[in-house]
Parts: structure tokens; C-alpha cells; sequence
């Protein structure tokens, strides 16, 4: 794998890279053509879009080539050097590719008398956006739809529609989404856990990742911690700042937000790290000021000794963290895991939850004589669709919890309704459940009333009931 | 052309966006070798006043190898297959009306003569009655022509608004149908070369509909 660097203070050979050494290189950035190029090796603070664009005239997707900015970065160190490479070497080798509807353009006149005579050359933020292969937006989910604080994604006819302009990219959709269905190509989860999984490879010491906004100045490293870029801390919830620690970094901490453009950014991320300290804590670790700290402390502790089957910024990642911290029980309004109940006086059996559960959580089962809804509480979210479409109030209740005692239960049944049977053909009509609702309804007249709920849907165009 | 200097001018710009609408119109159009080779000097031109910076280069070139690796008779017969004859089911005409009349809930004729009401507001007329109005072809046709119009009002200091306004009333519909529609044919094509060049349409018509509305918005108004 063939770097071009530009840096002629780090002594490449010791290294132990394949380099090809450009002096100079970061200010007039110059990418042969072909598609032997590997990587690219940078330590200058060079202009990003002018490169992006060189990239792209060159033929090559910018968002799958790996850049590594040395800027701030102890150049004399080689291991900090080589983990720096090796980061975005896994990164590149986890890049989904991307498409046009990713990518944002932004192009701004140039400010003149004239300005609407000539414009800066186009330069692209990449924004989430929906893959509709597996986006539960048919059944009715708007996890995205109602987390997005842009209004840039909206429910129409049953797909998402996403205004990529008035997308902010802050990423919360992303998180939002139960099954991983919003993508950012430059942010997605397997990325994010490639790089820790590189940085605990390349570190022979204990290491601390720091969570910061893409969109603000990287802050700059403390010896031992290395930078993690995230659309806007305001998007990680609690296993996303714990899942670092699954892979071997000792500590995790989030720089604040800087960018001014997500107003509750700051907050959110704070409740994210209350969270994440609570449930460190019920899982009894008692130094979480320093696994999860406010800022780059100067010593690092130990990494926890856990075994994660699956990475903790995996859409079920709660799940992955949950079941590593083994026996805990966490009650929050944070927490991203939740136990679903249906209170069957109140429930019709429409299964309408079970429908919109997009992580499969809830999931009803029709046999001949009864529906069936299980509720299987390792998947469960806690995004709260089945509350938001249930249309029968106080139905569905949602208690946001990690609970081990509830995962060691497994699936377990909620509510089982009667079906009622055709007079005419023995065939299911509804829930007992629904035709009473219905019944409720229309008391008064008794004709539709018999028509609707002693025949079925078949044999009801066909048959009379007086 | 001072894309090297980091910016371009709007009639530039709106020259570039023509000849991309006009290149991709000749790829739906019947192959035969002198069409294939219009279209690669075309790209090359379109290469040469700056193509490359913007997001829909890659497609576009990938296109144009896919028609340079593949024999004008296999492209040819595959045309048939998927816009013509629609042999072993693979049937995808390039026509507005067959990919949105559900959803638009109307008939053809709606879609039709949304467009020639366009083409009659905007000074323009088909000069062959051989496709619908609403045929991928024509609709790139009179988008290239909208182009060309802004370019000239920009060239003469204008802000070209009332083209761009135009413009958006087709690309806010190629966006609702062109994805889709190159799905299908990606799903259908055994050449590589239809996928290709209905990939480049989705990743240009998509550019389109933000671009445009950054344009409306840079002109003074906002857009509707």
C-alpha cells in the first residue's frame, strides 16, 4: 500500500511504510491518475475541498481515500504515527462507497458587485441518507422523521423523503434509526469501530478516544489520547461513548460542541455521559470520572477486561454493551434499551406495534383460534415507535431500562387475543378484542355492526347478515 | 473558464449543465457507432471546461467506459431489449408517465402535458412527434435548452432566475423518478452499459435538484 507523504520530519523508513515522499506536496496536492494509488499521507492543514476536488478530477471517491493530517500530532513518535495510519487504513477498508444522494453540494457566490455572475467551485458535505432496501418506512417507522431537528426528513407515502439542503449532517438520525437504515458514508458505525480496533492494535500502552464534532477544530491531543471525528456529539448516545471501552481503550471522553449550529448539541451529549457514567457504574466500575471523562485526564486507567461478541456502534450495539457488562440493572431515561408491556384491556390486537417495530422487538403471531404479540427485549431499541403509532392510548408501555434480570428472560408473550370466526365460512375475522372496539363504535347500528364483525372480509361482499 | 482559480462563472457553469443534459439525452438515444463516438467528445469537452470537480463526473466516466468495453452490437441489442421490445420481460421504457402516474395519480396525458405546457411557456417546441413529450429524452433535451437559455441571460448579465425557475419544475420531477427508474433498468440490463448511463442520469438529476435550488437561492429570491 503506496502513501504519498509531505512531511520530511518523521523518519518514514522507521516507519515501516510504503512511502513515496513529496515535500511540499499538501500545498499544491497533485494525484496521479490510475487506481494503483493506495493511500495518502498529509501533515500540512491543506485546503480539504481543494483536495476533495483534486481526488475526484482524478478519478478516485475522496470519502474512500485515507487522509492523515499530522498536524498536532508528535511526529517523533512512531507508534502515534503508525496508529494515526493504521486508523485511517481500517477505515478505508470499511468505506460502504457512496452515491450521489450522500452528498450535499455547497456553492456559495463569490461576494462581489456581481455576485451572481460567477460561483466558487462545488464543494460537498456528505448527509445521511436513507438505504431503502432495509428503512422500515413502509411499515410505518419514523424514527428519523421525528428525531431530526432540521426538518429535513419527512414520512411520504410510506418512504422517507430527505432535503439533503436542509440537512445539517448532525447524524442523529443515524443513532435514531433502530436497524441502522440512515447512513453517512464518511460516519458509519463499522468505520468508527474500525478505528478503535486499530488504535487498541497499534498501542502498546493504554490509549483514550476522544469523541468529538466533525464540523468543529480538532482538538488538540493529549499523550495517550487519540481524536475520534463524529458528525455532532450531540448524536452519541450512552453505548456509542462505552463502546471504545469494549475494544480496549482505557477511557472515553467528548469534547464539547463548537459548532453553534446544533443548540442542544452541548446538552445532549452531557445527558449521553451522565448515562454512560450511570450505567458504568450499575455495572460496577467506581472510577467512571475517569473511564468516561469531562476532558483528556494525564494518566489513564487500565482498559476493562469485558468480552463484546459484536461492536458496541452496531444499531443493536446497547445490546452488545449490555450483555458484556453482564449482570446490570439501569433505569433511565437515557438508557437505549427498553421492555415493552401491552395492557390487554386496553389493547385491540390491530398489531400495529408489532408492524412498526423495526428491530423486530415485537412480533405477532396468528394461529387459527389466537394473535399472539412476543416481546423480545435483547433487540428493543427503546426508539418508541410502537408507543407513537399505537392508536389505542395507554396500551403500550415503554420502560427505558438495561435490565439483565429482564434480558436473562428472553421473549416472552404480552398479550394473546381470541380470534373470532366467520359465521359463514369459519374464517378469521378480527381480534375479539377489535370487534369489540368496534361494537363500542357503532352501538347504534346494528346492521354494518353484524356485517362487520361475524363475517369475514371474503365472504362479507357476498353474504347478508339481518 | 477559471476553474483553476477555484470559481466559475454562472454562464459557465450553466454551458457545463447543458452539455451534461445533452450527452446524457444522446445515451437514451438509438446506439450506433458515430452516436457513441458524439458522446465520448462530448464527455471530453465537458472534461475540458471542468466536469471534474463536481460529484457526477465519476458516473458520467464510468459510463463512457462501460459504452467503450462493450461491442455497438451487444449495446444495440440491449437497447431493444430494455426500451423497445422489452424481450424476456425487461421492459423499462424511459417515460415519466410509466414510472409516476400512481403515484402523481394521473393519467399520461397529465404528465405530458405538463411538459409541453413547459416547452410552450418557455419558447420551445419538439420538432418530432417520433416520442412523447414526457420521454427521458425530451425532457433532457428542453432541460439542456433551459440551460443554454440561462447561460446566454447570465452571459448578458442577467440573472437568469426565470430559466432556473423553469428548470426546477423539471428536475424536482426527475428526482421523484429517476432513482427508481434506474434501479429497474440496473436490475434488467445485461450489458452494463444502460445501468451505467441511468446511474449517471440519477447522480446528475439528483445534483440538479439541490444545485438548481442553491442557484435560486444565490439569484435572490427563494426558491419556491
Amino acid at each position: 500500500m503506496k502513501w504519498i507523504v509531505c512531511s520530511d520530519r518523521v523518519a518514514w523508513a522507521e516507519i515501516g511504510l510504503d512511502v513515496v515522499e513529496q515535500p511540499g506536496w499538501c500545498r499544491d496536492p497533485v494525484i496521479p491518475d490510475g487506481d494503483d494509488l493506495g493511500f495518502i499521507g498529509c501533515e500540512e492543514d491543506l485546503n480539504r475541498h481543494h483536495f476533495e476536488r483534486r481526488l475526484r478530477a482524478a478519478g478516485f471517491d475522496p470519502l474512500g481515500i485515507p487522509l492523515v493530517r499530522l498536524s498536532g500530532v508528535d511526529r517523533a513518535s512512531r507508534n502515534r504515527v503508525r496508529a494515526r495510519v493504521a486508523v485511517a487504513s481500517a477505515r478505508a477498508a470499511v468505506f460502504p462507497g457512496s452515491g450521489p444522494e450522500h452528498l450535499k453540494p455547497v456553492m456559495p457566490p463569490v461576494v462581489s458587485r456581481r455576485s451572481f455572475l460567477s460561483f466558487r467551485l462545488p464543494a460537498y458535505r456528505t448527509v445521511p441518507h436513507p438505504d431503502a432496501a432495509i428503512c422500515g418506512a413502509a411499515d410505518g417507522c419514523r424514527a428519523c422523521v421525528d428525531i431530526c431537528p432540521h426538518g429535513a426528513l419527512d414520512w411520504s407515502r410510506g418512504a422517507i423523503d430527505h432535503d439533503r439542503l436542509a440537512c445539517a449532517g448532525c447524524g442523529r438520525c443515524i443513532t435514531a434509526c433502530p436497524i441502522g437504515a440512515m447512513v453517512n458514508p464518511a460516519y458509519t458505525p463499522a468505520q468508527l469501530q474500525a478505528e478503535v480496533v486499530a488504535l487498541a492494535s497499534n498501542s502498546a500502552d493504554p490509549f483514550g478516544v476522544m469523541l468529538h464534532c466533525a464540523r468543529t477544530a480538532v482538538p488538540g491531543a493529549r499523550l495517550g489520547w487519540f481524536n475520534m471525528a463524529v458528525p455532532c456529539v450531540g448524536m452519541l448516545p450512552a453505548h456509542w461513548i462505552l463502546a471504545p471501552l469494549l475494544e480496549g481503550a482505557a477511557a472515553v471522553s467528548v469534547a464539547p460542541c463548537g459548532c453553534g449550529q446544533e443548540l442542544d448539541a452541548s446538552d445532549r451529549a452531557a445527558a449521553a455521559v451522565t448515562g454512560a457514567r450511570d450505567w458504568l457504574r450499575a455495572a460496577g466500575w467506581e472510577d467512571t470520572a475517569d473511564r468516561v471523562a469531562d476532558s483528556p485526564t494525564e494518566s489513564l486507567p487500565e482498559p476493562i477486561e469485558v468480552d463484546a461478541s459484536r461492536s458496541g456502534f452496531d444499531p443493536a450495539g446497547a445490546g452488545v454493551v449490555a450483555a458484556a457488562f453482564g449482570q446490570v440493572v439501569w433505569q433511565s431515561e437515557s438508557a437505549p434499551m427498553g421492555i415493552v408491556t401491552i395492557d390487554d384491556e386496553v389493547c385491540t390486537g390491530c398489531e400495529m406495534c408489532a408492524t412498526v417495530c423495526p428491530s423486530n422487538a415485537l412480533v405477532s403471531v396468528a394461529t387459527e383460534e389466537s394473535l399472539t404479540i412476543t416481546f423480545h427485549p435483547s433487540v428493543c431499541t427503546a426508539c418508541g415507535q410502537c408507543l407513537a403509532r399505537c392508536p389505542e392510548a395507554g396500551a403500550v408501555r415503554l420502560r427505558r431500562t438495561v435490565d439483565a434480570d429482564e434480558l436473562a428472560v428472553g421473549g416472552r408473550s404480552l398479550v394473546v387475543h381470541t380470534l373470532a370466526s366467520c359465521i359463514r365460512c369459519d374464517g378469521t375475522v378480527a381480534p375479539q378484542a377489535a370487534l369489540d372496539r368496534i361494537a363500542g363504535l357503532l352501538g347504534d347500528d346494528a346492521t354494518t355492526l353484524k356485517q362487520v364483525t361475524l363475517l369475514c372480509l371474503d365472504c362479507r361482499g357476498t353474504t347478508m347478515v339481518f | 473558464m477559471s476553474v483553476e482559480m477555484g470559481s466559475l462563472t454562472g454562464s459557465d457553469l450553466a454551458r457545463i449543465r447543458q452539455g451534461c443534459y445533452r450527452v446524457l439525452a444522446a445515451g437514451y438515444g438509438r446506439p450506433s457507432p458515430e452516436r457513441t463516438g458524439q458522446i465520448g467528445a462530448g464527455l471530453d469537452a465537458l472534461e475540458e471546461m471542468g466536469l471534474g470537480v463536481f460529484s457526477f463526473a465519476q458516473p458520467l466516466r464510468s459510463w463512457d467506459h462501460a459504452l467503450a468495453a462493450v461491442a455497438p452490437d451487444a449495446v444495440a441489442t440491449e437497447y431493444v431489449r430494455l426500451f423497445g421490445s422489452g424481450m424476456d420481460g425487461a421492459l423499462c421504457p424511459p417515460i415519466e408517465s410509466q414510472h409516476l402516474g400512481a403515484n402523481l395519480a394521473g393519467d399520461p396525458a397529465r404528465h405530458a402535458g405538463r411538459i409541453e405546457d413547459l416547452m410552450r411557456r418557455s419558447g420551445f417546441e419538439a420538432r418530432s412527434d417520433d416520442r412523447p413529450p414526457d420521454h427521458l429524452i425530451v425532457e433532457l433535451e428542453l432541460a439542456s435548452a433551459l440551460c443554454a437559455s440561462e447561460a446566454t441571460a447570465r452571459a448578458r448579465g442577467d440573472s437568469g432566475r426565470r430559466w432556473l425557475e423553469s428548470q426546477q419544475e423539471l428536475v424536482v420531477v426527475f428526482a421523484m423518478w429517476v432513482p427508481g427508474f434506474a434501479g429497474t433498468v440496473a436490475e434488467r440490463d445485461q450489458s452494463g452499459v444502460f445501468a451505467a448511463l441511468t446511474a449517471a442520469t440519477t447522480a446528475f438529476v439528483l445534483h440538479e435538484h439541490d444545485l438548481v435550488r442553491v442557484l435560486l437561492e444565490a439569484s435572490g429570491e427563494d426558491p419556491q
